[in-house]
């Protein structure tokens, strides 16, 4: 969706770790630790590509396959340091009666579960032709 | 029919009509702050998603 709409698309990504799955927590550590060092994208394709595996020695493994400074990255989990924006994140999808994951709101469209690519290009087209009018 | 039978109908068509109006146009107004983001700010589409990697 990236590519074919380069310039007309911003997407955010806003934390859900699941409060009963061991590792979705950390996870979420890891994604905005990376992000601190430039690194988000690379480590948000890592955590897609090899969950389950998300423990705290995998993880610190994929910071260094991704080239991350990893004594940095280990510091950010073992302090929890990111641990407000997280919860700020869990509050915002409770606030807003959000239980399922992935949950896209597209120009504040909510659109809840995995959508076949067609759907949600769909809507983003819809969206695209509304924003010109 | 009686007057009093299609007023009831053409209110309930009214209501029909307004509660569907309404779920076609609900959207909500979620926060950016700090997120991590790729794409533009000045962007005619912004998708927010909330993801567990898990």
């Amino acid at each position: 969706m990236l590519i074919e709409f380069k310039d007309s698309i911003r997407i955010i990504f806003k934390q859900y770790p699941y409060k009963y799955r061991d590792h979705a927590y950390i996870a979420s550590q890891a994604a905005l630790a990376a992000r601190d060092q430039g690194k988000f994208w690379e480590m948000h394709n890592m955590l897609l590509q090899k969950s389950p595996r998300l423990d705290r020695s995998s993880l610190i493994q994929y910071a260094k396959e991704i080239g991350m400074d990893v004594d940095r990255f280990a510091k950010d989990l073992d302090t929890k340091k990111h641990k407000p924006q997280i919860d700020r994140d869990l509050k915002l999808a409770m606030d807003i009666d959000l239980y399922n994951t992935p949950t896209f709101f597209i120009n504040g469209r909510k659109v809840v579960g995995n959508r076949p690519y067609e759907y949600l290009r769909g809507i983003v087209k819809e969206e695209l032709a509304r924003v010109k009018k | 029919m009686k007057l009093t039978a299609r007023c009831t109908l053409v209110v309930i068509a009214i209501f029909c009509m307004a509660s569907y109006a309404h779920c076609e146009e609900q959207r909500y107004s979620v926060p950016i702050e700090d997120s991590p983001f790729y794409g533009p700010a000045n962007a005619a589409v912004t998708i927010i998603e909330f993801l567990d990697y898990q």
